[in-house]
């Protein structure tokens, strides 16, 4: 009788208790504690502090299947899911927050953080897997004006892509053209200082010592090396300035989020 | 109710943690201790149970979790015992999770003035090992004398621990040496072969340079051998400070392990001696 009503007690969910355990920072106690309650009874609150135990311990990846089995009953369910849509997207979980805000339902008062994060994950899916048309940013340009007119939020700009081909067809002609091109002109004038310097080296070589010197050769060498090597680097130089733009208007999009989800909730 | 108060208590906890160290099942232990903990009615109830948790995560080598939890008993009135316990286990935690400083915080607010003469002893022996760990021998050579007082076979042995530290080098002299020497920042490291090489190579490099101004080859001195010269030299600067942090590090792990052995040993025959005394 005793070791049953005392199973029975056990089994019931101290909040207080969950509540010091996150004081505390015993994240694995408290994730053991709902999971043995969970065994025999559930509630959304029990499924909130256990997705929060996953969420301390292993991030949101990870506690976002947990967070997506409470119901919109739970008291503060759409402020909730659109936490976890947010905190998705901050990790790049761009899929797994499209699919989650796809299974929630907010209130009239959130509707508007509601469309900016289903405009949010739209465009990140796209800006990933394609290009961002003029027309999506100024629809999400349009839709910031409308929503949030009083946060500093940041407007996206279209940003042209470089061509891997001519970067690489500038550095052959002058080498470290294609790296202006790329968007890093620094880079390019310490290429061209290199690759002159290399040629200059050979130039004198050849004059003084002829074909068949081997510091000719090797100079010589070492300037086609650097020339082809100058010639592959600025194409690279142009596929990555084309990643740091789509990175960069990612974090823009992430950013006017964040400044989003501070005016509502507070930081 | 009146059964929910009787059965929820923290004895109970207690209890069923202590059924579950038995077999072993540390981390369901972990947690009904710390419900003891939390259920607890009084500090002597309180300590003993987070002892015990401390005791189930040191089986699951939860040594953060250890110390980090014991950070937030400073508010905490336990009685003097319990906290000097406590802080002990909270060092060990620390120094097993390679935190030597969080260790020497733990161990130095133990109070000094401890009764139990093993527990002294555990505890010097512990705050032995930190300081070893942080390179504060001077520091260390000092606790042990407060040691030898309750060390009844003390012969000199202890004493002579101390007295050949290792002579660690100094960083910046390496790099002195290196600026102005080529190669003598490498041989101040002990890497004599290394500092050899560094020398031809820079040596080497100022030829070059002489030799092509010598064939009025400017352009190739000046492009060709000054970036290479600059590159032996500057490189040279960077690898003889790193050769410096690598040989200390070394020297003082040979020596601390030298060290712990020696402790080890001279610590446990003493509480051996404690013990078949007590008997």
């Amino acid at each position: 009788m005793t070791v049953l009503a005392t199973s029975a007690i056990a089994q019931q969910p101290n909040y207080h208790f969950f509540n010091y355990l996150i004081d505390i920072q015993d994240y694995r106690s408290l994730q053991i504690e709902t999971e043995n309650i969970l065994k025999t009874t559930t509630s959304d609150s029990l499924l909130f502090y256990h997705a929060q135990s996953i969420d301390f311990q292993y991030g949101i990846h990870q506690a976002s299947q947990y967070y997506a089995l409470i119901s919109n009953r739970f008291e503060k369910y759409d402020s909730l899911s659109l936490q976890v849509v947010h905190r998705l997207l901050e990790t790049d979980s761009v899929h797994q927050a499209r699919a989650y805000l796809q299974t929630i339902s907010v209130s009239n008062a959130l509707l508007p953080l509601y469309h900016l994060e289903q405009s949010a994950v739209n465009l990140l899916i796209k800006n990933t897997e394609s290009e961002l048309s003029a027309a999506d940013i100024q629809a999400y340009n349009q839709l910031l004006d409308s929503l949030y007119q009083n946060l500093q939020t940041q407007k996206l700009r279209l940003h042209p892509t470089k061509s891997v081909f001519w970067a690489g067809l500038f550095s052959a002609i002058i080498p470290g053209s294609g790296k202006a091109y790329a968007g890093k002109p620094h880079q390019g004038l310490t290429n061209l200082l290199m690759c002159a310097s290399l040629a200059a080296i050979s130039t004198e070589n050849y004059l003084k010592r002829g074909t068949k010197d081997p510091r000719t050769i090797s100079f010589g060498g070492l300037f086609a090396l650097f020339y082809t090597g100058n010639i592959y680097g600025s194409a690279f130089a142009a596929q990555t300035h084309n990643e740091e733009k789509k990175y960069e208007t990612a974090q823009k999009i992430r950013n006017n989020l964040k400044l989003a989800f501070d005016g509502y909730f507070g930081k | 109710m009146l059964l929910t108060g009787i059965l929820a208590n923290s004895q109970n906890y207690h209890a069923q943690a202590d059924t579950l160290m038995a077999t072993k099942q540390y981390e369901q232990a972990a947690l009904l201790y710390e419900k003891a903990f939390f259920f607890a009615t009084n500090y002597h109830q309180k300590g003993k149970a987070l002892y015990g948790k401390i005791q189930a995560q040191k089986n699951t080598r939860q040594y953060s979790a250890i110390w980090k939890r014991l950070l937030t008993i400073s508010d905490e009135n336990f009685v003097k015992n319990t906290t000097d316990s406590l802080y002990f286990e909270g060092a060990l935690a620390a120094l097993l999770a390679n935190e030597p400083y969080q260790a020497l915080l733990f161990i130095e607010a133990v109070a000094p003035n401890i009764n139990d003469s093993v527990f002294f002893i555990k505890t010097k022996w512990l705050h032995l090992l930190i300081l070893n760990e942080l390179r504060q021998w001077e520091a260390a050579a000092e606790q042990l004398q407060k040691l030898e007082q309750y060390l009844p076979t003390t012969d000199n042995n202890e004493q002579a621990l101390y007295s050949n530290q290792p002579h660690l080098l100094d960083a910046y002299k390496a790099r002195q040496w290196a600026r102005f020497v080529p190669g003598a920042g490498q041989m101040y490291a002990h890497a004599i072969g290394e500092g050899m090489v560094a020398l031809m190579l820079q040596l080497g490099a100022v030829g070059w340079i002489v030799f092509e101004m010598s064939q009025t080859a400017f352009i190739t001195a000046y492009f060709g051998g000054v970036p290479l010269f600059q590159k032996f030299y500057t490189g040279s600067i960077r690898r003889s400070a790193e050769l410096v942090r690598r040989y200390n590090t070394t020297q003082s792990n040979a020596y601390n392990r030298h060290l712990q052995q020696k402790l080890n040993k001279i610590v446990n025959d003493q509480l051996n001696h404690f013990y078949n005394k007590n008997k």
